[in-house]
């Protein structure tokens, strides 16, 4: 195929197009099998198929076009009702989905790939004729024999380039591990970030237009008063207020041009249930609600994976089998619910079953036998659920195929602490398990507190804090070989030094206080001084470290502020705890830490 | 925050279009350093650099440019040349590899155009620069210029020094 710029660009967009496309194919198809056959989803559907044929063919993928014409006629065999949407049938419709999302991936990065569908298409042709219907009368495009391929396994074979047509047989058991394996590298490209497209809304364009018309007006106004120096009178003072709200305003909405609906992910978490559901032979009902929550794109992108992680766990691990839920007197349905809800600039996701619930003994015992704790040690119930979130924990006795390698929990637990969200864990043993994931709606602003160390000032985003105290008011301790602990209501919590952890007397040219506590509060001016008899004040803050609590005193509090979080250059890499920068309300560059990234490596 | 009296008084903007040879000349520990003025974003005053912990002695800090945080890199320092008081210097952002990082420099001396012809590969003069980073000298009046690659000098290395707190040094501090 020689190079064609305008084709290539035509690709691109269609591309584009084809993956919402198929993602709302399959969101019709999911919802059918759901809450049962209405006409009104088979011609959703039935339009989607025919819109992505129509576009395909338009911009030479042909093979492409062909499935998605196979597609159309099964579906308008279904729309006359000449046989009936079966699972299997279903099951077919969907894996066409992912083959066609498949190959819509490596056409991205490389459009002379030629795609080969027959495959697909004698699979489908077969899972239709198999009904015995009339209806699927042999369409001109397959070639192919057809044979009925066990659909209950699933497959994946990868269409190449070479132009053999595939024999149809059902795939055997031993190719099906093997590719499960062996992705193939074509889709392992990584995809430039930077070309992500978002789809805003059109009001929203049209109200930031607005908004910028406003401020070029209202600054007009100000440049005007400053060739007048008029810039102390009413006019200016009028301007200056509304400029700071028109900012306000601004600062929110192009926050919002980043949020997209949680739903296309909910989607992706129902087929996933049922996947698992079906290949491990256990009965669910998903139940999803919130799903137009919306939440910054890269939060979504970066909480899917977990996510996903988390609904294979609740279907393979957290339910019963329907044998097990019927002796213990529940319906041999279990319900897995998926929630979203948003509150304030915080969204949660709740993930919720109802089947085992977490079993505190094995829990136990599976963490002495992996050295996490050591045997007989006094937990608190809390404390032991959170062990599941520790590196290399996994309490089923049998690594299954679906989940269970023991590493999925610690990378929920990462993720959720990449996005300096939390997560909860609420169960009852025979009644379920609720994950309750707590999430900023969006990455680049957060409530901080400023703080100094080192005579220095730091932010800390206030979701990783829990509560701040004065340590004077408690008495502190050193234990040996643990360094110093505070009791706090009964609590025995270690106590690290911010400046200690950012490496005090490594740095240079920072002036630097005391080793010795009890330090001085520096910085008159600021709110904590309250007058002369706090004069020795030891404010500390206590942060979440995998599930325990941690406390870090500081050389003083500062205040409490919405921060910007602005990227830093490569050249930060590998710093432990420093995540971001962030332009402080003095105007002065901070850095913004992760508590937790900065004792990683001291408190085990 | 910076204000526009921030800048610098010499003009980056040569007019022809062709900046190709052009370079900036400027003065460190008393030698003079140029470096390819396409790589060169702008020339602001000395002002509020912030220190980072973990870091080499020649990284300076951040400092807050209309908003951006930009990393200082103490060019003397890095160059292993005599350090001076840190307050005083000017500071060219420059474009690396790695986004803008601002170069402290003693003074800037002038926009000069270096033909490649005029330009000497040889080691002329006793240099600290590492030979991959150094583009050769030339003269400038009576005064020998080191043409330096000055993106690569700045991203060498490993900024950091301390990529994790040992438990170790820890335990002493507390």
């Amino acid at each position: 195929m020689s190079f064609d710029p305008q084709l290539r660009e035509l690709q691109l967009v269609f591309i584009d197009e084809a993956k919402q496309f198929l993602d709302d194919a399959e969101e019709t198809l999911m919802t059918i099998e759901a809450s049962g056959f209405t006409l009104d989803l088979i011609n959703k559907a039935f339009r989607l198929a025919h819109n992505f044929k129509g576009s395909a063919h338009s911009v030479g993928f042909t093979a492409l076009a062909n499935l998605a014409h196979k597609y159309e006629d099964i579906l308008t065999a279904l729309k006359k009702q000449l046989y009936p949407l079966t699972p299997a049938l279903t099951s077919a419709l969907l894996h066409c989905n992912d083959v066609l999302r498949q190959e819509i991936l490596i056409l991205k990065d490389n459009p002379d790939h030629e795609s080969s569908v027959d495959y697909e298409l004698s699979a489908l042709d077969a899972a239709s004729q198999n009904l015995h219907s009339p209806a699927a009368a042999p369409s001109a495009h397959d070639a192919a024999p057809a044979t009925a391929p066990d659909w209950s396994q699933g497959f994946e074979i990868f269409s190449d380039s070479d132009d053999k047509p595939k024999v149809a047989t059902p795939p055997s058991f031993a190719a099906v591990k093997k590719s499960d394996k062996a992705p193939p590298p074509k889709s392992a490209t990584p995809k430039n970030e930077g070309d992500e497209i978002l789809k805003v809304p059109a009001a929203r364009l049209d109200q930031l237009l607005n908004i910028i018309g406003e401020m070029v007006v209202n600054q007009s106004i100000l440049d005007d008063c400053n060739h007048q120096a008029t810039l102390g009178s009413g006019t200016a003072t009028q301007a200056v207020a509304y400029m700071s709200k028109l900012v306000h305003d601004l600062q929110g909405l192009s926050i919002s041009l980043r949020l997209v609906p949680i739903r296309p992910l909910f989607q992706k978490l129902r087929r996933t249930a049922r996947d698992v559901a079906s290949s491990v032979g256990k009965e669910i009902n998903f139940v999803d609600e919130g799903d137009y929550c919306e939440l910054d794109k890269s939060v979504i992108d970066r909480i899917a994976d977990p996510l996903n992680h988390m609904i294979r766990n609740a279907v393979d691990h957290g339910v019963d089998t329907p044998a097990e839920r019927q002796a213990a007197g529940k319906s041999p349905v279990a319900i897995i619910s998926l929630t979203a809800i948003t509150q304030d600039d915080q969204v949660k996701i709740i993930v919720s079953d109802d089947g085992r619930g977490l079993n505190k003994d094995k829990i136990l015992a599976k963490a002495v036998s992996n050295g996490l704790i050591q045997a007989g040690a006094e937990i608190a119930d809390d404390d032991i659920y959170a062990l599941i979130f520790a590196p290399g924990f996994s309490t089923k006795e049998q690594v299954t195929d679906v989940s269970g390698r023991g590493v999925g929990m610690e990378v929920v637990q990462r993720a959720v602490d990449d996005l300096k969200g939390n997560i909860k864990i609420q169960t009852a043993l025979g009644r379920g398990t609720t994950f309750e994931i707590t999430l900023p709606l969006s990455l680049s602003i957060i409530g901080g507190m400023v703080v100094q160390a080192n005579g220095q000032r730091f932010v800390i985003p206030v979701s990783q804090l829990v509560e701040t105290i004065e340590l004077n008011k408690y008495s502190t301790e050193t234990i040996t070989g643990t360094g110093r602990a505070l009791s706090l209501r009964g609590e025995v919590i270690p106590v690290y030094h911010l400046s200690d952890l950012l490496g005090r007397g490594r740095g240079r040219a920072t002036p630097r206080p005391m080793a010795s506590a009890p330090q001085l509060a520096h910085g008159s001016s600021t709110k904590n001084a309250k007058g002369d008899a706090t004069l020795v004040t030891r404010p500390a803050v206590i942060a979440m470290h995998r599930g325990k609590k941690v406390t870090f005193e500081v050389e003083e509090i500062i205040n409490q502020q919405k921060i910007v979080l602005k990227r830093l250059g490569p050249e930060f890499e590998g710093l432990p705890g420093i995540v971001a920068g962030a332009i402080l309300s003095n105007g002065e560059p901070g850095l913004v830490l992760s508590l937790d990234g900065l004792i990683a490596g001291v408190a085990a | 925050m910076s204000q526009p009296n921030d800048k610098v008084n010499i003009s980056l903007d040569t007019g022809d279009g062709i900046d190709d040879h052009k370079y900036l000349v400027f003065r460190l520990a008393d030698e003079l350093y140029a470096a390819a003025l396409t790589k060169i974003r702008e020339i602001i005053k000395m002002q509020s650099v912030k220190p980072v912990p973990f870091m080499a002695p020649y990284f300076r800090g951040i400092l807050n440019l209309r908003g951006q945080i930009i990393s200082v890199v103490d060019l003397r320092l890095k160059l292993e040349l005599p350090c001076k008081d840190v307050n005083s210097g000017l500071l060219v952002v420059i474009d690396t590899a790695n986004g803008p990082i601002a170069a402290v420099v003693d003074d800037v001396v002038v926009v000069h155009e270096f033909l490649p012809s005029a330009i000497s590969r040889e080691l002329a003069i006793k240099t600290k620069i590492r030979v991959d980073f150094f583009n050769g000298v030339a003269h400038l009046n009576d005064r020998l210029v080191n043409l330096i690659d000055i993106g690569a000098t700045l991203t060498d290395g490993d900024f950091a020094v301390v990529k994790r707190v040992s438990e170790g040094e820890l335990k002493r501090s507390a």
